[in-house]
Order: structure tokens, then C-alpha cells, then sequence
């Protein structure tokens, strides 16, 4: 029992920086404390800790300010796009710059381009600028997800095909953390791409006011020459300082 | 100014000296103020006060009662001193006439 209780300390104080944990239960085993006492010790230190990430602006940009409102948006672009192709399926497919409705192509190739470097720029942005409030920042995005998956109503399209955007998203997030970095020129590339997709898509009616948001993140990567690790400064040196 | 923790912190790595880290410090102030000291409570507190320039911290070596675990060894600066120095002035200072105050004084007499 007590060595269940133990693993169970060992693993809550993964959620410290390696340095504190060794220190504390170093602590632990010192004072002995009972399984139950020193449960109770290291979650107080690491709820401390988490809520002292959230004194800066970074977990609230991450969290509220690009994954629940992204993951709603992007919901509606793997929506719209998932339907276009459906069309395509069943009317015969057309994707073609030269076929008798280009203009048609060309909206779905804009929508596409949008979720590939929106969602990829939100993942790998939500990554580097907060990275210890990730899971805060995944349930932000996974929430609208549920919300939209258990309304969802149209029976010619499967519900799953909501989550097209979750795809890049991921990439971005696996590109960040293994301390992947995108340069200043390639950033404001993929922000452009984006923009100017989006433009075309508003010039024609198919976006909605908020969805330009979605180019903040591409953005954000363009204006900042930003790298994980620059982005991540204040967080690591808080680590390092621990 | 200090916080009343902070200065209980502060004052019990002084007193501990080249023996202050975490867990006996956590013990000088329970035994001073009959209070529990959670862990939390404490490294957090240290971190603040580490910001402020009033403490320095850095990892002791182990010891086999800590399964080779590190320390977390606590030093008090000069600025940590002179911020100490001054609380407890303050305290001396705003007790002076305070009736608990005097009947210690009296029986001290």
C-alpha cells in the first residue's frame, strides 16, 4: 500500500521541475511523512506552482485566448471544407483550376490552406508560448470539440469530420516541442499565404468576421522572431531558477 | 516590509546558518511557532524572497537519511538581514506600549 501511495508522490511531483522534485522528496524521505501527509504536501506545492504560472499573460494568451476560440473556428473550416469535398465526391470531382467552376476550387483550396497554417500556427504558438499550461490549454481546445461533437446533426457528413483541424494542430504542437524552429521569412510566408487566402474567402462571402483571428498566431510567429525557446524565456528561466 | 512569514523563514535560516535547507528549516518554525509548515508554503516563500534578493539558494549535497537526494540549502543575504533587522524593529517598535507587551516586560522585571 505505501508503495502505491509512494509511486503516486512520484508521479504528482512530475508535474515539478526535476531539480524541485529530487528536493522534495529528498524532504519526504527525511522527515518520513506518512503516504497520506506527503500526497497532501507535494499536490499543495504543485497547485502553488500551477496557479503561479498563471500570473503571467502567457497561459491566458495559450489557454482562452487562442485554443478555445481557434478550435471552435477552425471546427467550422474542417466543417466547411469536409462538406465542399463531399460535394465533390458525389457531384464528380472537379479539382481543377481549369474545370468548368474554378472559382469553386479555388474557395476550397483557400479554405484548405487556411486550416493547414492556421491550425499548425495555433498549435505550434499555444505550444512555445506556455508550455508548462498545456494541458490547461488542450482541454481549452478539446472542450468546444466535445461540445460541437455531441450536437452535431447533419447525417451526411460523419461527426469526426470536425476534427480535420486537430491533425496540423498536432503537428504544430510535436514540432515545438521537439524544439523545432521556423524562421522569420518562412513565418511571414505561411501569415501572407494565410491572409491573403483569407481575403479571397471574405471577398466572396464565405468567412465570418471572427474567423480573423485565425491568422493572430501566424502572425504572431512572423512579427516576433520568435523561437520555442526565445518565446519560452520567462518559463525557463523560472524553471532554471527552481 | 516583510511578511510575517517571510521573516519567520528569514530568521530561522540565520539562526540555522551553514544548516539551513528546507526541512530544517521547516522544523525551527514549527518548533517556534507550533504551527504546521507545508512544503509548498515553504519553497514557495523561498522562491519570493530568492527574487527579491533576500535569500540565496543552491542544491546541498545528499545525504543517505534522503536516499541521496539533494538539499535545497538556504543562505541569507546582507539585504535579507537588513530587511529582517527592520521588521523586527518595527515589531519592537509598534509593541512597546501594548498592554501584552508590558505585562511581559513586568514579569521579565
Amino acid at each position: 500500500m505505501r508503495n502505491i501511495a509512494w509511486k503516486l508522490i512520484e508521479v504528482m511531483t512530475l508535474q515539478l521541475t526535476p531539480k524541485e522534485r529530487e528536493i522534495v522528496l529528498g524532504d519526504l524521505i527525511e522527515t518520513r511523512e506518512t503516504a497520506w501527509r506527503g500526497m497532501r504536501e507535494v499536490s499543495g506545492l504543485v497547485a502553488r506552482r500551477q496557479l503561479q504560472l498563471w500570473n503571467g499573460w502567457r497561459p491566458w494568451l495559450a489557454a482562452p485566448g487562442l485554443a478555445f476560440p481557434c478550435s471552435f473556428m477552425l471546427m467550422g473550416f474542417s466543417f466547411a471544407i469536409s462538406s465542399e469535398l463531399r460535394n465533390h465526391f458525389v457531384y464528380g470531382w472537379q479539382l481543377s483550376l481549369f474545370s468548368t467552376e474554378p472559382v469553386e476550387t479555388i474557395l476550397l483550396l483557400c479554405q484548405v490552406l487556411v486550416l493547414l497554417i492556421c491550425a499548425w500556427a495555433a498549435g505550434f504558438t499555444i505550444e512555445s508560448v506556455s508550455r508548462r499550461t498545456f494541458v490547461v490549454s488542450a482541454i481549452c481546445c478539446l472542450l468546444p470539440c466535445l461540445f460541437c461533437l455531441l450536437r452535431f446533426r447533419q447525417e451526411s457528413l460523419p461527426r469526426f469530420c470536425l476534427l480535420l483541424f486537430l491533425f496540423p494542430a498536432i503537428a504544430g504542437v510535436c514540432f515545438s516541442r521537439c524544439g523545432g524552429a521556423i524562421n522569420r521569412r518562412r513565418a511571414l510566408a505561411l501569415a501572407l499565404a494565410a491572409t491573403i487566402c483569407m481575403a479571397v474567402l471574405a471577398a466572396r462571402g464565405h468567412l465570418w468576421v471572427l474567423n480573423w483571428e485565425l491568422i493572430g498566431p501566424a502572425w504572431y510567429l512572423a512579427i516576433l522572431p520568435v523561437r520555442p525557446d526565445r518565446m519560452a524565456i520567462p518559463e525557463m528561466r523560472a524553471q532554471s531558477h527552481e | 516590509m516583510l511578511g510575517e512569514f517571510e521573516y519567520l523563514l528569514i530568521t530561522a535560516a540565520a539562526t540555522l546558518g551553514e544548516n539551513a535547507y528546507g526541512v530544517a528549516m521547516r522544523e525551527a518554525i514549527v518548533r517556534a511557532t507550533g504551527r504546521t509548515c507545508s512544503i509548498g508554503a515553504l519553497y514557495t516563500t523561498l522562491d519570493r524572497l530568492e527574487a527579491k534578493g533576500l535569500v540565496k539558494t543552491w542544491m546541498g549535497e545528499g545525504t543517505p537519511q534522503r536516499g541521496g537526494r539533494s538539499k535545497r540549502m538556504v543562505r541569507v543575504t546582507p539585504a535579507g538581514t537588513a530587511a529582517a533587522r527592520s521588521f523586527y524593529d518595527t515589531m519592537i517598535r509598534i509593541s512597546n506600549r501594548a498592554p501584552w507587551a508590558a505585562q511581559r516586560t513586568e514579569r521579565a522585571k
